[in-house]
């Protein structure tokens, strides 16, 4: 009898540190990615799960930051909302890519082309960090976030207040659209 | 009873099962090439004694193509026609849909993917057509080149001339002939390659195409031209290969490197980034600038142009628009970095200018190319442009460039103690135009509180211009060298 209650507590015991050391390791393992951050539930219909590019905290890649969205009709609202999800930044442990004061002025996409026009306002440009490093992270997390999630895109083009610009702040050529580019992103 | 044994049992081999990826050692492991020829560390982690390496170095070692699926967490490993797929934390590998098995699972360690080491012993090895023995005692992975020794073929086109260049593992010998009057055959003797790979349509004004053929015990590669013209040939070390010029300058070119333009970034009223002390990129760029021009043009006794030898703004096509008319042989800009966020970077690393970087840019451009092969001219004109001065600008000295990019690396790994990046190809506004060999170097972070501060360290900036320095001086007498080697038909 009496064994059996040790036994017993000794249960309740070992199951009390597992749930502990579990529930204590999940955002651990979570942030060294060991399990992947997949929603555990099947996306509802009117919500998408997108994958966001932001920068590693040493600037030298692009992670993936997988959120949930609204699903939208309009394909140019789903880019809308991707690039706004963009500015907004991560919340995870990434960093931005893009300058908190940016507005997206204007979107617009040509099928023909398969490809999407992103035209933001002047302060995209102004307040830019700038530098190589800088500017390959900004134009790569808006061109790979709009390429991996919307199939119709291949190529994405930066605007600034309606017209194409040189470069961001002086280094990478943005006058062209950009395909998508997988040597900067981080597995 | 026994029955809650066993559960307190279970519920420990869950603990340690959690636990265990937590504990994993960090190791070392060499790779050894062709005995010796070549060698290289790579990082292991050893996960109950198994030992584990990183995808993303392994990508890099053995030059596979890679993509990735972060939601179905898929990998796909290309490398010529053959594919590797797999889903990290299966020990299932499909190798050219076939499914074989590795004894303990690929994973993810820190976010990063890991692959038990005998996925290069079992499965990529075929792949690579290359022999890899991995050694657990002396924890050395022997890679012996395997077959592939002639690994590619590129091409540049100039203006009266055509370069072609056949990229070698090691020196092998090799003849060129003409049996017809538009066709130039090299045989490389011992080659061994992946012909596909190897052929391309050029079409430029001289060059009709490439094929590449594998005889029993030579690579044959064939060159047709668009009408009998002259040809020289020679070979080139570091890396090794073969060079083919198709309609050669008649007078013999210069090759001596007799002027540098370092381009001091930024200036006047574009202050380039701006450090949270308030340092200016544009006045850290050109103390370095003009102390390298001094350190070249006294040591060396070559001539030295600056972009800017004062606070000015210059436009970014008037810079390299200086350095064609100098004419210069090779193009230095120097920048300080930047990035967004918390710790804003940090280090030093050095890109080559390259126009379609990506693998995704070459599949687009050679789609486009395929199917303009296949309809014969009966799609738009345009994309076969593209596709031309696509691969133009993407082979003009970019072997060169690279070269000089990882030899400023290296130059500034010496001298500097912050932390060496990478070298890295972009589509630099700044640089394209350049008719030479050219560079960006981005020294520091001024965005990093830290290296602002270094940044105006008159001792600092001494020591970047004494690394890129160092790596000028080797890069001037590795090129005289490999073109005082020159040997003609
Ligand atoms: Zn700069």
């Amino acid at each position: 009898m009496e064994r059996k209650r040790i036994l017993i507590i000794l249960g309740v015991l070992v199951l009390l540190i597992v749930v502990i050391v579990v529930v204590l390791s999940i955002p651990f393992l979570k942030r060294k990615g060991v399990f992947y951050r997949i929603p555990f539930l099947a996306p509802e219909e009117n919500v998408k799960l997108v994958r966001l590019y932001f920068a590693s905290p040493d600037a030298d890649y692009l992670r993936v930051e997988a959120r949930r969205i609204l699903r939208e009709e309009r394909i140019t609202d789903e880019a809308k909302a991707l690039v706004e999800e963009l500015i907004k930044g991560p919340r995870g442990n990434l960093d931005p890519t893009i300058p908190p004061e940016t507005q997206l002025r204007e979107l617009y996409i040509v099928p023909e082309e398969k490809c999407v026009y992103l035209d933001f306002n002047q302060a995209f440009q102004a307040n830019h960090p700038g530098g190589s490093a800088g500017e390959l992270l900004t134009i790569y997390s808006l061109v790979n976030t709009l390429i991996d999630n919307l199939k119709e895109i291949e190529r994405v083009q930066i605007l600034v207040e309606g017209g194409t610009i040189e470069t961001l702040a002086g280094h990478i050529d943005t006058t062209k659209s950009f395909p998508r580019n997988s040597t900067i992103v981080e597995y | 009873m026994v029955k809650r044994i066993s559960i307190g049992l279970v519920v420990t081999a869950l603990i340690a099962l959690i636990a265990l990826p937590l504990l994993a050692q960090q190791e070392e492991i060499k790779v050894i090439y062709d005995e010796g020829q070549a060698e290289a560390t790579v990082k292991s982690l050893i996960f109950q004694g198994t030992d584990f390496v990183y995808l993303k170095e392994m990508v890099k070692l053995f030059r596979l193509d890679l993509e990735w699926d972060a939601i179905t967490k898929k990998v796909t490993l290309t490398s010529g026609p053959d594919q590797v797929i797999f889903f990290v934390g299966s020990s299932q590998v499909m190798v050219n849909n076939r499914i074989k098995r590795t004894t303990q699972p690929s994973r993810f360690s820190n976010g990063a993917i890991v692959l038990p080491i005998e996925f290069l012993s079992e499965i990529l090895d075929g792949v690579l057509k290359a022999k890899i023995d991995w050694e657990p005692k002396t924890r050395i992975l022997k890679v012996s080149g395997g077959r592939l020794n002639v690994r590619g073929v590129r091409h540049s086109s100039y203006f009266d001339s055509t370069r072609i260049v056949i990229d070698l593992l090691k020196p092998l010998n090799y003849r060129a002939r003409k049996e017809l009057p538009d066709q130039v055959i090299i045989d490389v003797y011992g080659g061994e390659c992946n012909p596909g790979e190897l052929s391309l349509e050029i079409n430029d004004s001289r060059v009709k195409n490439i094929q590449a053929f594998q005889l029993p015990n030579a690579t044959q590669i064939v060159v047709r031209l668009i009408q009998d013209l002259p040809y020289k040939d020679f070979t080139l070390k570091n890396p090794h290969r073969i060079v083919l010029d198709i309609n050669p300058p008649q007078k013999r070119l210069d090759y001596k490197i007799t002027t540098i333009v370092i381009d001091p970034g930024h200036g006047g009223k574009d202050p380039g980034a701006i450090g949270r002390g308030g340092t200016r990129e544009k006045d850290i760029v050109l103390a370095i600038a003009k102390e390298l021009k001094r350190l070249i043009s006294e040591r060396l006794g070559i001539r030295v142009v600056l972009t800017r030898t004062g606070d000015y703004f210059v436009p970014l096509r008037e810079r390299t628009a200086r350095a064609n008319n100098e004419r210069a042989d090779l193009f230095i800009s120097i920048h300080a970095n930047a990035a967004l966020g918390r710790a804003r970077g940090g280090g030093f690393e050095t890109y080559f200018h390259s126009l379609a970087l990506t693998k995704e840019a070459k599949a687009v451009a050679r789609r486009e190319n395929a199917v303009i092969r296949l309809e014969k001219g009966s799609r738009r004109a345009m994309s076969q442009a593209d596709f031309i001065l696509w691969d133009m600008a993407h082979n003009t000295y970019l072997n060169e460039s690279s070269e000089l990019a990882i030899l400023v690396q290296e130059g500034l790994d010496k001298k500097l103690k912050i932390r060496n990046r990478k070298v890295d190809q972009a589509h630099f506004y700044v640089l394209s135009g350049a008719d030479m060999p050219s560079i960006l170097v981005e020294v520091a972070f001024i965005s990093n509180p830290r290296e602002e501060s270094m940044l105006r360290n008159p001792n600092f900036q001494k020591r970047v211009a004494e690394g890129i320095y160092n790596a000028i001086a080797l890069y001037k007498r590795n090129f005289e060298r490999s073109m005082g080697l020159v040997t003609t038909d």
